[in-house]
């Protein structure tokens, strides 16, 4: 504290800080991971209406989202007092918007798989509906969190939501592609969701790229974020800068750019398919660990002025 | 004091209410010197284990050698008339008093940290697990005083708003009269805390605002803490 | 919840009254005593070590019971294996040995006393130790010069210099009324306790200037307006060069206070060409030359019109020199002092100084300015009715400034300084806190008497032949080798306690080795910790033959003893104590009187009261009666327990309880406050805390008294300094004794100055290493949060000593750290002569580039929680030089050390 109050700047360690509860205090970051890529599949599953993709998103979302979120908390069995603020706490509307999709997405898909209810029922659309709404909202929901936290100006923008939404797109399309080999998938589909995901690590890479670049013109503590993220703060954060930036963003991008262009149907182009796609999510999980990991408060600094 | 306030104070004491007040603080870092008596003195008076703390003196080394210069700022919860903290705890479990105090409900809270990563100031602590200064030994102490703890829950300060309560109650005005006044005011040895009804132009508190130049942590967030800092005076 | 009322004195800057709020059979936690805020200086506020105090009597660390040593053979790597025993079979144990040395003769074969007593912290253990004073004057014959770095590694010059010259064992700025204090590592902030802190909190406020001239920004340094980074140990040279500037480049008759140099100082007295006082050839009395009348007077006459400062006369008289021996004169030249101070001074230019210090002349010049600007030369003041000056100046000089080579010039700068501003014992100046060596020690109005030659009356060790060799022998020899520390009962403190050390194991040529204490008893000190050369302590420490300690933890020290006996803590036990009018340091009371120290609830563990111990003790060894006579003569806080219309004395052969005793005590207290007509017992004490009367402001200024008596402070000029350093040197060398030499140059009647910090390389030489190779010094710093290492165990207090900086590590210089390529937290290796250590790097920019800091007192094996702390403790990096003693026997905490990074290879 005292040490870095001298460089003007403190990190936050509240959600990724090694804290004394061992695994515990490590659980919120895996639950922002999930509660990312669960609603992105849920989107492109219930566009592309992939069922086993449902499937796959609601456990995500309550194995990995839900139970992590919980165990992150110091009063676990308190978690539904997370609902009691919706009229003053953002937090609180995200854990709305998660409670209603966690219902409605599984309702959506057990309904939905059992095939007793047909299509046109008049409750399936309303169901379909708000699990599709309460997926985007929950989608966005830890971005705008983010940029909700005044302290943090690295976090302070309209960057992250964006960021955050279309980091969740992009790892709904990779999961999606990724089952594609266990599932049938129409290979229409398949290559849309391909080249959607193409675009979507170019828009990735180039939104952090200008995010970076915007933020390090910025105060001293977006500086020290920057710097973080880029290893050069005390070389740490190289996490991000090879397992975000370069593993996660520029490596996918050269071999898709390889499958998509030169194409082909071997063995090795469809492991490098793949890998791309391991890359793309192993690359989100650091990307947002990085981000929330490299949120620094300026320090108290007392302000500059006469006589002070 | 002015009359009118007087009277008005002292119905509300009677009937417990206090939406007349504004209760704040005012540091002078002219007379504060470190020496951590404020942290100590609240840490024992309120029974809080080891880490944490509800104000710490935190130390500003600013300039090269030989041109250095070192600050020491107290820092602890800044009761924002806009605070951070009480727009994120999803519980509901902090609050903000109608007389500014920003108090925590221990029973309410279900530990999600994330009124302390919203907080400017890095006011609060979490109490992570059930801690011992003495971990490998039985302490008669820690256990009675601990026990007020709840692990896996928040901590900040809050203003010591019993001994403000239990003192309004009594007709003691808090600031003035030691009772009424959190703990580490009254401990302090360099003098260099004042606690006071920001609203009561004759406070001293406000008095002071009124003497001194006067400036708040971070005011560009529109926090709007109740802590008020004199600066450093220096003689050239 | 109960509050009761109860004082600390963990430092000697207390007693602090405060309350301790008990909850059920537990003490909640501790508030301010608001009820003695008129009268305290602390306005009834405790600092932080004191909110320590209810972690250190439930720390489950502490002994609980007492113990005994099983494992006959002490090293520091074996378990002692202390086994719990009873408090019978202790006593017993103990009083059997005790009774043994009595029988043996209280003086061994060599005349050394058998028992020897160390007791610590500067002086607070009076403040815990209840009887235990009593039981040591009961006993009879007692050393105590086997000390743990009180003293001889304090304010010692300020102590000796301080009471020969104005009566002030220690001086502080009068800083209330002050408008410029310019501080030589007087770390205020740290050390001078709550008193301290809230008074220079207040002169901020109200905007009074300091400076702070140190090797490291200090948290006093910190909050001053004015940082100076000197080099250590050259604070002397920054003085003479500020002495020079008035005296030879201002006009000094325009600066200066001539009246209060010419009728409060030794200025005028005429020197004769030996350097010592001329003197009237019949009465003998001083002579001096008036002007005027163009004649030479003695300094007594009424008739004197006015007083030469400068110039030279002829004159007869005589001159008095060692051992008696007179030079009479018919006509001969002589000069008043203050002449031959303005011509030793010509040599100290600003420029001299600044090559010195490493500190611009500039800044010099500018400062010796602001200096006597500030001291309003002409101002009075009223105060309870007397106008005294005014002159609101002061210099203040620490720890380290103030022991070894240049302590003793660093002092008599500051005093000459204050002189010519004559800002000495008067208002907003320099003023004196208390005394020790001279009684009593609660009144410094009262301790002044007329003495020889216009000065007020010391009582130094004899240097004559006669009846230097009668004076009782201890260890440290001080009645020999230190004339100035006297013989009374804070002498031996005093004494040159590192040197009893050292010849334990190897005494110098000519010099008696002595004998080890058969019982050596230690109370609240760990000398293994405290004192210099660490190692050596430990070898010689545990090779005495039977050691008792009174203990609240295992320690460094009582890691060999062979039996301990935990006392009751500050929280636990029952005593009445002193408080006010000052102590040490800051503390100025507008009261005195008496303060009850009180137990709230029962004590957790097995400990005993001091007093129920002494008690207990001197019943077994056959000295009750002894004992009970010496409470009822007042050897307790001097207060007679008989007295007009009035008697509480104890029955000579009766036991009394703690409680008992205490009560009396309590009353016959109260009886000579209010001259026989009031009477308070043990339970209105214990209800109330304190009894006091007020006690005058004008009293803490000498000034009035010395008016009073028509008397001189003994500056500029040393002449008695001189004759007795010959008639030592004498003494000495008559028995082949040239060892004492450099110390003996001290003895300079005008000091001359050097660069002192060089002494430190040549030492390093002399052990044959290359000081080149250790580009550091290394110099050691207080922090509030300690009271020195006595409460290193508490968790709680490193909790919050680690938001301030030095806490945890060595502070080393930004840039020099870049160019060593270590950061801040890396492990360095710390190198002196003697000693390589691991430690953590703070990195700073308020830090001279040549110093790196530590902060004092820890490097501990042995005590609890302080033990896996890992911050080393500058005397294991000290060797002893005789080159770096000063006359009284004092070093300074200052070594030259090397620092480079950590890593696996350099095996730590
Ligand atoms: N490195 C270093 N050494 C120094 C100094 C320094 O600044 N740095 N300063 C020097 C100076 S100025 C001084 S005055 C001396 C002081 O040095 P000492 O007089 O030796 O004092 P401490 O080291 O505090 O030792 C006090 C001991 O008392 C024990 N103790 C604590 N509380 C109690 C209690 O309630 N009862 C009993 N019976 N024992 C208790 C502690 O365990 C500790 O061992 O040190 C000198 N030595
Ligand atoms: N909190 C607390 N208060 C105490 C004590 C305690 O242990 N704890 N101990 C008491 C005792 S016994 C004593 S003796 C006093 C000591 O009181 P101080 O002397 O005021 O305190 P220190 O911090 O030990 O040393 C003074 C400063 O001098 C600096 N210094 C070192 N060498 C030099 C030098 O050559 N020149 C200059 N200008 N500065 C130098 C040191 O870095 C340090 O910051 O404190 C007393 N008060
Ligand atoms: S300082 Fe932090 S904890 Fe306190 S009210 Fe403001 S935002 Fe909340
Ligand atoms: S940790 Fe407690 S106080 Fe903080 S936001 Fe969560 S529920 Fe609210
Ligand atoms: S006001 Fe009370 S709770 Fe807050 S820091 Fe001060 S003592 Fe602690
Ligand atoms: S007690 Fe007062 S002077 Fe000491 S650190 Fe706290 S605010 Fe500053
Ligand atoms: S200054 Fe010394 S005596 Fe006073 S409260 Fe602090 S430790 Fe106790
Ligand atoms: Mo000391």
């Amino acid at each position: 504290m005292i040490k870095t109050l001298r460089e003007g700047f403190v990190f936050q360690r509240d959600w990724t800080g090694k804290g004394e509860r061992g695994l515990r205090d490590q659980m919120l970051m895996p639950a922002i991971f999930f509660g990312a890529i669960s609603p992105g599949l849920y989107i492109t599953a219930l566009l592309t209406d992939f069922i086993p993709g449902l499937w796959v998103s609601v456990v995500l979302n309550i194995a990995g989202y839900g139970l992590a979120h919980i165990m992150y908390l110091g009063r676990m069995e308190r978690f539904w007092r997370g609902l009691l603020n919706l009229r003053h706490s953002w937090i609180s509307r995200g854990l709305l918007f998660n409670i209603i999709f966690t219902i409605s997405s599984t309702g959506f898909v057990v309904l939905r798989s059992m095939g007793t209810v047909a299509d046109s029922d008049q409750y399936m659309p309303v169901i379909k509906w708000i699990s599709f709404i309460s997926s985007l909202l929950f989608l966005a929901y830890p971005g705008f969190m983010l940029s909700f936290v005044k302290a943090i100006p690295f976090w302070h923008s309209a960057v992250e939501p964006l960021l955050f939404f279309i980091q969740g797109v992009l790892g709904g399309t990779a999961v999606q592609l990724l089952m594609g080999s266990l599932f049938r998938i129409d290979p229409s589909v398949s290559a849309g969701l391909l080249k959607i995901n193409y675009l979507l690590v170019i828009t990735v890479l180039l939104i952090i790229l200008s995010a970076l670049i915007i933020k390090s013109l910025h105060g001293e503590a977006e500086r020290a974020s920057v710097m973080y993220l880029l290893g050069i703060y005390r070389g740490e954060g190289r996490l991000f800068l090879y397992g975000a930036l370069i593993g996660g963003l520029v490596i996918p991008l050269l071999l898709l750019s390889l499958f998509i262009f030169y194409g082909g149907h071997t063995a090795v182009v469809t492991a490098t398919l793949y890998t791309a796609l391991i890359l793309e999510l192993t690359g989100i999980y650091f990307a947002k660990y990085g981000f929330i990991r490299a949120g620094a408060y300026p320090s108290d600094t007392i302000p500059k002025r006469e006589g002070v | 004091m002015n009359t009118f306030i007087r009277q008005q104070r002292e119905t509300t004491c009677q009937d417990g209410l206090t939406e007349l007040r504004h209760y704040g603080m005012i540091i002078d870092l002219t007379k504060c010197l470190g020496c951590q008596t404020c942290t100590v003195a609240c840490k024992l008076f309120h029974g809080l284990g080891p880490d944490i703390v509800r104000v710490r003196v935190v130390e500003q080394e600013l300039g090269q050698y030989p041109d250095v210069e070192r600050l020491y700022i107290p820092l602890r919860c800044m009761h924002c008339d806009e605070p951070e903290c009480v727009k994120a705890c999803p519980t509901g479990a902090t609050k903000k008093r109608p007389d500014g105090i920003v108090t925590i409900d221990r029973d309410e809270c279900m530990g999600c940290r994330y009124c302390s990563v919203v907080c400017p100031y890095h006011a609060r602590s979490f109490i992570p697990v059930e801690k011992r200064y003495f971990p490998e030994s039985d302490n008669h102490w820690e256990d009675v005083r601990y026990r007020q703890h709840q692990v896996g829950t928040m901590d900040k300060c809050d203003f010591c708003h019993e001994r403000i309560d239990r003192a309004t109650d009594r007709m003691l005005e808090p600031g003035e009269d030691p009772e009424a006044t959190p703990i580490c005011v009254i401990s302090c040895i360099g003098k260099a805390l004042y606690f006071g009804d920001l609203n009561d132009p004759e406070s001293t508190v406000s008095r002071l605002l009124e003497e001194r130049e006067s400036f708040r942590l971070k005011e560009d967030l529109g926090t709007g803490p109740s802590i008020y800092y004199l600066p450093r005076r220096k003689r050239k | 919840m109960k509050k009761v009322k109860t004082y600390c004195f963990q430092c000697y800057n207390g007693p602090d009254p405060f309350v301790m709020v008990v909850e059920g059979d537990l003490v909640r936690h501790i508030e301010p005593d608001f009820d003695c805020s008129g009268i305290s200086p602390g306005e009834g506020r405790v600092c932080v070590k004191a909110y320590g105090l209810v972690q250190k009597m439930y720390n489950p660390k502490r002994i609980k019971a007492p113990l005994l040593r099983t494992n006959p053979k002490k090293t520091r790597e074996e378990d002692p294996r202390f086994r719990e025993i009873s408090w019978e079979e202790a006593f017993e144990i103990l009083a059997e040995k005790l009774g043994t040395l009595r029988k043996k003769g209280l003086i061994d074969e060599k005349g050394y006393p058998r028992l020897a007593v160390s007791m610590g912290e500067a002086g607070s253990p009076a403040g815990y130790g209840g009887t235990f004073p009593a039981f040591l004057s009961a006993w009879g014959p007692v050393d105590f010069t086997l000390g743990g770095g009180e003293g001889s590694k304090c304010y010692h010059s300020e102590h000796l210099y301080g009471e020969l010259w104005h009566r002030a064992f220690i001086v502080a700025a009068d800083t209330p009324r002050n408008r410029f204090t310019l501080s030589f590592g007087h770390n205020t902030n740290a050390s001078a306790g709550v008193s301290g802190a809230m008074r220079h909190a207040d002169a901020r406020e109200r905007g009074y200037k300091r400076i702070q001239a140190e090797p490291h920004l200090s948290v006093s340094a910190a909050t001053s307006d004015e940082w100076i980074p000197i080099r250590p140990k050259t604070d002397a040279a920054f003085m003479y060069g500020m002495i020079h500037s008035i005296l030879h480049e201002m006009n000094w008759q325009g600066v200066c206070d001539l009246d209060f140099i010419k009728k409060r100082t030794n200025s005028p007295y005429l020197i004769g060409p030996r350097g010592y006082y001329l003197r009237d050839r019949e009465s003998s009395e001083v002579l001096v030359w008036d002007p005027v009348d163009g004649k030479s007077r003695v300094y007594s006459d009424p008739s004197l019109k006015d007083y030469a400062l400068t110039g030279g006369f002829i004159t007869s008289g005589k001159e008095v020199g060692p051992d008696g021996q007179e030079w009479f004169y018919e006509e001969v030249e002589a000069r008043p002092a203050f002449d031959l101070l303005l011509e030793h001074m010509k040599r100290y230019s600003p420029e001299w100084a600044a090559r010195i210090c490493d500190i611009p002349a500039s800044t010099i010049r500018r400062i010796a300015r602001e200096y006597v600007d500030n001291a309003l030369v002409g101002e009075e003041i009223e105060i309870d009715g007397e106008r005294i000056p005014l002159r609101p100046v002061a210099i203040t000089l620490g720890k380290t400034i103030n022991n070894g080579p240049g302590g003793y010039q660093a002092c008599w700068a500051r005093t000459v300084l204050a002189m010519l501003t004559g800002s000495l014992e008067v208002a907003g100046g320099t003023v004196g806190a208390s005394q020790r060596l001279n009684r009593p020690h609660h009144d410094r109005w009262s301790s002044i008497w007329p003495g020889e030659d216009g000065f007020f009356q010391n009582f130094l060790n004899p240097t004559d032949p006669e009846r230097r060799n009668k004076l009782p022998k201890t260890r440290s020899h001080y009645t020999e080798l230190v004339p100035l520390v006297g013989n009374t009962g804070w002498s031996p403190f005093l004494s040159p306690v590192p040197h009893a050390w050292l010849w334990l194991n190897q005494p110098p040529e000519g010099w008696e080795k002595p004998t080890l204490p058969d019982v050596w008893i230690i109370y609240r000190t760990n000398p293994n910790m405290s004192m210099y050369y660490t190692d050596m302590m430990h070898e010689t420490t545990r090779n005495f033959p039977f050691i008792v300690a009174f203990g609240y933890t295992m320690d460094e020290t009582n890691w060999y003893a062979d039996l301990i006996l935990p006392e009751h803590t500050d929280l636990e036990g029952l005593q009445l104590f002193r408080i006010g009018p000052s102590t040490h340091s800051e503390a100025y009371w507008k009261a005195y009187g008496f303060a009850l120290r009180q137990p709230g609830v029962p004590p957790p563990y097995n400990t005993k009261d001091m007093t129920e111990i002494s008690t207990e003790l001197a019943v077994r060894v056959g000295i009750l009666k002894e004992y009970n006579e010496a409470i009822n003569s007042g050897i307790i806080l001097g207060i007679r327990l008989q007295g007009r219309g009035y008697n509480y004395s104890l029955e000579p052969d009766r036991r009394y309880t703690t409680e008992e005793i205490w009560d009396r005590i309590c009353r016959a207290s109260v009886r000579l406050l209010t001259n026989g007509r009031e009477e308070r017992d043990l339970k209105w004490f214990r209800e109330n805390g304190y009894f006091t009367v007020p006690y005058p402001a004008i009293r803490h200024y000498l000034h009035p008294v010395m008016v009073k008596w028509g008397l001189r402070y003994e500056i500029p000029y040393q002449g008695r300094l001189k004759v007795i350093g010959e008639e030592l040197k004498q003494r000495l060398h008559e028995r082949g004794i040239h060892w004492w030499d450099a110390q003996l140059k001290e003895y300079e009647p005008l000091p001359h100055c050097e660069d002192f910090l060089q002494l430190w390389d040549e030492a390093v030489k002399e052990i044959g290493d290359d000081p080149e190779r250790y580009p550091f010094y290394m110099v050691n710093t207080r922090s509030m949060q300690y009271a020195w290492g006595s409460n290193a165990s508490l968790p709680l207090m490193a909790e919050v000593a680690s938001y301030v900086t030095g806490f945890g590590g060595i502070v080393i210089n930004a840039s020099v750290a870049e160019r060593l390529g270590i950061k801040e937290g890396d492990q360095v290796v710390v190198e002196s002569p003697v000693k390589r250590k691991r430690a953590k790097a703070i990195v700073r920019e308020g830090i001279r580039p040549d110093t790196v800091l530590v902060t004092g007192q820890f490097g501990n094996w042995a005590v609890p929680f302080a033990k896996d702390l890992d911050i080393p403790n500058i005397n294991e990096f000290l060797f002893p030089n005789q080159k770096l003693f000063d006359a009284g026997g004092s070093s300074a905490d200052i070594v030259k050390v090397r620092i480079y990074k950590h890593n696996e290879a350099s095996s730590l």
